[in-house]
C-alpha cells in the first residue's frame, strides 16, 4: 500500500460550552490516498466539519481544542507543526472551500483582489503574473468572462459563480489536498452538478485530492472513489464506493443509505428512528446502540474498534460478521 | 461617477431636513412664549423700543409670512444682527469658525488614532486585560461632564504641573501667525514659524483631549463591537483558510468590513462634537464659536444663539451627508 | 422555585432580578444607583449642616475638620450641598426621562401603528429634531425659553424626545402585524384600546433599556445647561450650577469644583453600567 497523503489518527477535538465540555470528535481515524475524491458523511452535528477545520488547525481556539490525535499530511505531523510552517501550508498544499459561497468571500474586495492576496502570500510573484494565474484559473472552472468576473465585486455574482471563484481561488497554487465542506448544499441542484463535475475534473487531471465532506448520500455515490462515514463524532466505517453501497457493514451506515430518496423502493422514506446522542454526556460503548436495531449486550459496554472486513473495508460495530473487538 | 451621481441624490435629500431645521429654529425664536421682539432688543429696552422693533422686523405679521422673511434672510446669509455689539451674526461667526474648526479636527485627529487601534485591540483580546481596558476607559468616557473635565485638567497640567499653557489660542503676547485657513497650527507651518506652532499646538493639546475623551470612548466602543461581528464571518474563516498572516487578516479583510458601520457612528458624534466644543471652548477660553455662544447667553444676545444653533446644525446635515458619500465608498454593496 | 401563584410579570422580574444579580456590571451599577438614591432621599438627616445658609466665617475652608469636601465662597458646606444636589439631580433625570419617554412613546407608538402618511411625517419631524446636536438645540430652546431649572428640563425632555418615539415606532411596527393585534381588531377594539392594550406594553422592556441608559445623558445635559448659567440658578445647591461657581477658585481652592464633578460622574457611571448590563439581560436572544 502507498503511503497516504492525509493520515488523520485518534484526532479528538471538544468544545467548551455553557453545559461542559462537548466531545466533538472522538479518536476519529481516517486517510485519504494521492489523487483520489475521499467522501466524510455523516448527519449534520457529527463532527465531519470540524474534522476538515482540523486538518488546516483553523478551529476557533478558544471555545475548541484539539486533545490528541494526530494529523500526517506529506509525511508531517500538522499538529506539532510551528505556526509559521503551517500558515505556509494553508492556502498553498492544502485550501479548503465553503458551504456558503454568499459568505465566504469578503464583501468589501474585488474577486481579483481577493484571489491575487493569495497567490502572493505564497508565491514570489509580480501583480501582472498573479493576475495571469487568475484568469487561468477561472477558465478552469469554466466561468465565462474571466477577466469581467476578476473585477467584479462578490455581490455582483451569483452562487454558483461564486463557488466557482472560491474553487479557482483555492485551487491557484496547486495544492494537494483540497478540503471541500458541504461544497454543494447552499447550491441550486443544476449547480449542485456543474460543481461536482468540475471538480471530478480537476481532480482527474491535477492529480488533486479532495476531501468531500457532506451529508448527501447521493453526491458521494456521484463522484467520491472512497468514503468515510461518521456517527457522533467517530468513524464508524470506511470503505470504496462500490462496497459500500453494495455491502455496507454498519447497521448506521445502512440506515442512511436506505434514507436516500429514491433508494427505499416504492413508498416511504426510510428514518434512523432516535436521535444523535449528546456530545457532552456521550453513552457508554457503542454511541449508535440506543437507535441500532441488532445492538447486543456488548455494544453498551465497549467501544467497538475498527476492524478490516474486506480489503480497504473497515467497520466499527460488534454485531458485523468479524467486527468489534479482535 | 455612480458616487457623484449619489452624492447629488443624497444632497437634494438634505434640502428638506435644512427646511425643517430652518422651521424649528424660526419657531424656538418666534412662536415661544415670550416677545420675540423683546428677545431681539433685550431686557433692558424701552417699551417703544420694543414696538419700533416689532414693526421694523415685521413680527405683527402672520407667522408663515414671518417664516418667508426668515428663511429670505438665511438664503442671504443674513442671521440678523447681534445685540451686543450690532454687527451682522455671519461676520461674528465667520470671525470665531477657524478657532472651532481647528479644536474639533484636532479632537477629531485624537479620536480616530486613539478610539480605532483602541477598539480593534479590545476585540482581538476580547475578554483579556486590554479588552477590559478599554471598556473602562468607555464608560469612564461617555459619563464624563465635559466642562468637569476641563476643569480637573486645568487643575492638573496647568495649576499643578505648569506642563501646558490653561487659556487661548496662543501666549497673550504673540500675534497669530499670517495665514488663510485661520487654523493657527496650519498656518504656522505654512509660514515656517517653528516656535509659533510649538506654542499653538501646546495651547491646543488640553483643549482638544478634553473635548475628544468621551467620542474617544464612543468610537472605541463601536469599533470594538463591529469588530467582533466581522471576526466571526465566514470570509474571515476563508482569508485564515488561505494562508493569510493574522496582520492581514485582522487590518485587510476584518477593518475595511468593520469601518462601515463605525463611519455612521462617528459622523453622529461628529456634530455631537460642535456640542461639545460649546463647553470646552468655555472652560479654556478657546476664542471660537462655543464660546461666543455662551458669552451671548451671558449676554441675552439672542440672534447671536439662533445664528450658531443654525451653523451648527447645518454643519451637522453636512457632515452626516459626507458621512452617507464615505459609506457608500467604502461599501460597494449599497444600491446607488 | 417562585411559588406557582406568582402572576407571570412577577415571576419574570423575579428572573430578572435574579440574573441580574449575578452579573457583575448590573451589581455594581446598581449599587451606585442605590447610593445615590439613598443619599438623596436622606439629604436631611445625613447632611450635617444647612445647604444655602450662609457662613462668611468659613468661606473657602479645605476640606477636613468638620467640612469633609470644604466650604465654598459663602461659607457653605459643600459636602452638604453635594448631597443636596443628589436629590436635584436625580429628580431632573427622572423627570426629563418621565417627559420625553412619555411623549416619545405616545408619537412612536402612534406612528408606527398607524404608519403611512402620518407615519412619515412624523417620522420626519423627529429626524429635524436630531438634525441638531443635542446639546446646541437644548441651549437654543432654554435660553428662548429663559435661565430656570423647569426651562432647563424640558429643554433637555425635549431633545430626548427623537430616541424614544424611534424606538417605540420599530416596536410597534413589528407588534402591529401580530396575530393578537389583528384579533383584537377583529373583536372590535378601537385603536386607542390597541395602542394602550397591545403596542405599548410589548415596548417596555426597550424602553426600561432606553430609560436607564438616557438618564444618564439627561443628567449630563441638564448639568451643563446649568453650567452654562441656562438651568438651575443659585442658591440653589445643583452640581453643574456648583462647579460653574466653583471654577472662579480653581486655581487655589480645587475641592470646590472637585466634588460635585465627582458626583456627576458616579451617578451617570452608575446608570450607564447598570442599563448596559439590563439591556443584555432584557434581550430574548441573550436570556436563558
Amino acid at each position: 500500500m502507498p503511503t497516504p497523503l492525509l493520515h488523520v489518527r485518534d484526532l479528538s477535538v471538544s468544545f467548551a460550552t455553557y453545559q461542559g465540555r462537548a466531545m466533538v470528535l472522538d479518536r476519529a481515524s481516517l486517510s485519504v490516498n494521492r489523487g483520489e475524491i475521499m467522501g466524510l458523511v455523516g448527519e449534520t452535528g457529527c463532527g465531519k466539519s470540524v474534522l476538515s477545520r482540523a486538518v488546516l488547525r483553523i478551529i476557533p481556539s478558544p471555545p475548541g481544542r484539539i486533545d490528541g490525535g494526530e494529523i500526517v499530511f506529506e509525511g508531517r505531523d500538522l499538529l506539532t507543526l510551528p505556526k509559521k510552517a503551517m500558515r505556509a501550508l494553508r492556502g498553498d498544499r492544502i485550501s479548503m472551500i465553503f458551504q456558503e459561497p454568499m459568505s465566504s468571500l469578503n464583501p468589501v474586495y474585488t474577486v481579483g483582489n481577493q484571489m491575487r492576496e493569495v497567490i502572493r502570500a505564497h508565491r514570489e510573484v509580480s501583480r501582472a503574473e498573479a493576475q495571469a494565474v487568475c484568469l487561468e484559473m477561472l477558465e478552469a472552472v469554466r466561468l465565462p468572462e474571466p477577466g469581467t468576473v476578476l473585477a467584479a465585486y462578490p455581490h455582483e455574482l451569483s452562487g454558483g459563480m461564486r463557488q466557482r471563484v472560491m474553487i479557482a481561488m483555492e485551487l491557484s497554487c496547486r495544492p494537494a489536498l483540497l478540503l471541500a465542506d458541504e461544497p454543494t448544499t447552499a447550491l441550486d441542484v443544476t449547480v449542485q452538478g456543474q460543481i461536482l463535475a468540475i471538480l471530478a475534473e480537476l481532480s482527474a487531471r491535477e492529480g488533486l485530492s479532495i476531501l468531500l465532506v457532506t451529508h448527501d448520500m447521493g453526491v458521494v455515490a456521484q463522484i467520491c472513489s472512497r468514503v468515510a462515514v461518521m456517527y457522533a463524532g467517530q468513524v464508524v466505517e470506511v470503505a470504496d464506493v462500490e462496497s459500500l453501497f453494495a455491502r455496507p457493514a454498519h447497521p448506521y451506515t445502512r440506515g442512511l443509505i436506505a434514507s436516500i430518496p429514491g433508494r427505499a423502493g416504492e413508498g416511504d422514506l426510510y428514518a434512523i428512528p432516535g436521535s444523535v446522542p449528546s456530545p457532552i454526556d456521550p453513552p457508554p460503548g457503542c454511541r449508535f446502540h440506543s437507535r441500532c436495531t441488532q445492538s447486543g449486550p456488548d455494544c453498551r459496554r465497549a467501544v467497538p474498534e475498527m476492524v478490516l472486513v474486506a480489503p480497504d473495508h473497515a467497520v466499527a460495530c460488534h454485531q458485523c460478521p468479524g467486527g468489534g473487538r479482535p | 461617477m455612480r458616487i457623484l451621481a449619489y452624492t447629488f441624490r443624497r444632497l437634494l435629500a438634505a434640502i428638506p431636513v435644512l427646511l425643517g431645521v430652518s422651521v424649528l429654529a424660526f419657531l424656538i425664536s418666534h412662536a415661544i412664549p415670550g416677545d420675540p421682539a423683546r428677545l431681539i432688543v433685550g431686557p433692558k429696552a424701552s417699551k417703544e423700543a420694543v414696538e419700533a422693533i416689532r414693526k421694523e422686523h415685521g413680527l405683527d405679521r402672520p407667522l408663515p409670512v414671518q417664516y418667508l422673511h426668515f428663511l429670505g434672510g438665511l438664503l442671504t446669509g443674513d442671521l440678523g444682527r447681534s445685540i451686543r455689539n450690532h454687527r451682522p451674526v455671519t461676520e461674528d461667526l465667520a470671525d470665531y469658525f477657524p478657532a472651532t474648526l481647528e479644536l474639533t479636527l484636532a479632537s477629531l485627529v485624537l479620536c480616530l488614532s486613539v478610539g480605532i487601534p483602541l477598539g480593534i485591540l479590545a476585540a482581538v483580546r476580547r475578554n483579556r486585560f486590554a479588552d477590559h481596558a478599554a471598556r473602562v476607559v468607555s464608560v469612564v468616557g461617555v459619563s464624563t461632564p465635559v466642562f468637569w473635565l476641563g476643569l480637573m485638567l486645568l487643575l492638573l497640567f496647568y495649576r499643578h504641573l505648569s506642563w501646558l499653557p490653561g487659556s487661548g489660542r496662543l501666549d497673550v503676547t504673540s500675534a497669530p501667525p499670517a495665514g488663510v485657513t485661520g487654523l493657527y497650527v496650519v498656518d504656522a507651518v505654512l509660514a515656517g514659524n517653528w516656535p509659533l506652532l510649538r506654542e499653538a499646538v501646546s495651547h491646543l493639546i488640553l483643549p482638544a483631549f478634553c473635548l475628544s475623551y468621551v467620542y474617544l470612548a464612543i468610537i472605541t466602543r463601536i469599533v470594538r463591537s463591529s469588530m467582533i461581528a466581522v471576526l466571526g464571518q465566514d470570509y474571515i474563516t476563508t482569508a485564515r483558510a488561505n494562508g493569510l498572516s493574522a496582520g492581514r487578516v485582522v487590518f485587510k479583510h476584518a477593518f475595511k468590513n468593520s469601518l462601515i458601520p463605525t463611519v455612521t457612528i462617528v459622523g453622529l458624534s461628529l456634530g455631537e462634537l460642535l456640542g461639545g466644543a460649546i463647553l470646552t471652548e468655555t472652560i479654556f477660553a478657546w476664542p471660537g464659536m462655543g464660546k461666543y455662544v455662551v458669552d451671548s447667553v451671558n449676554a441675552l444676545d439672542f440672534p447671536a444663539i439662533m445664528g450658531f444653533t443654525l451653523v451648527a446644525s447645518t454643519a451637522y446635515v453636512a457632515i452626516n451627508l459626507g458621512v452617507d458619500v464615505l459609506y457608500a465608498f467604502l461599501n460597494p454593496r449599497i444600491r446607488y | 422555585m417562585p411559588p406557582r401563584t406568582l402572576h407571570p410579570a412577577l415571576r419574570e422580574l423575579a428572573l430578572t432580578v435574579r440574573i441580574l444579580s449575578r452579573n457583575p456590571s448590573a451589581v455594581m451599577g446598581g449599587t451606585i444607583i442605590a447610593a445615590m438614591v439613598f443619599l438623596a432621599l436622606f439629604a436631611p438627616l445625613l447632611a450635617p449642616y444647612d445647604p444655602v445658609r450662609l457662613s462668611l466665617p468659613d468661606r473657602l475652608l479645605p476640606p477636613g475638620g468638620g467640612h469633609f469636601f470644604g466650604t465654598d465662597e459663602l461659607g457653605r458646606d459643600i459636602f452638604t450641598r453635594v448631597l443636596y444636589g443628589a436629590r436635584i439631580s436625580l429628580s431632573i433625570g427622572l423627570l426629563v426621562i418621565s417627559v420625553a419617554g412619555g411623549i416619545g412613546a405616545l408619537i412612536g407608538a402612534t406612528s408606527g401603528y398607524f404608519g403611512g402618511k402620518i407615519d412619515s411625517v412624523v417620522m420626519r419631524v423627529m429626524d429635524v429634531i436630531l438634525s441638531f446636536p443635542s446639546l446646541v438645540l437644548a441651549l437654543a430652546l432654554a435660553a428662548a425659553l429663559g435661565p430656570s431649572l423647569v426651562n432647563a428640563i424640558f429643554a433637555t425632555a425635549f431633545v430626548m424626545i427623537p430616541k424614544f418615539a424611534r424606538m417605540v415606532r420599530g416596536e410597534a411596527l413589528a407588534v402591529r402585524e401580530m396575530p393578537f393585534v389583528a384579533a383584537s381588531r377583529v373583536a372590535g377594539a378601537g385603536h386607542g384600546f390597541i395602542i394602550r392594550r397591545h403596542i405599548l406594553p410589548n415596548c417596555l422592556n426597550s424602553a426600561i433599556v432606553l430609560a436607564t441608559l438616557t438618564l444618564g445623558d439627561a443628567i449630563l445635559i441638564a448639568a451643563s445647561l446649568s453650567f452654562i448659567g441656562l438651568g438651575a440658578q443659585p442658591p440653589t445647591p445643583e452640581w453643574g450650577a456648583m462647579i460653574a461657581s466653583g471654577r472662579k477658585f480653581l486655581m487655589d481652592q480645587w475641592w470646590y469644583a472637585t466634588f460635585p464633578g465627582l458626583f456627576i460622574l458616579a451617578t451617570v457611571i452608575g446608570f450607564n453600567i447598570f442599563g448596559d448590563a439590563l439591556r443584555d439581560v432584557l434581550d430574548p436572544r441573550i436570556r436563558r
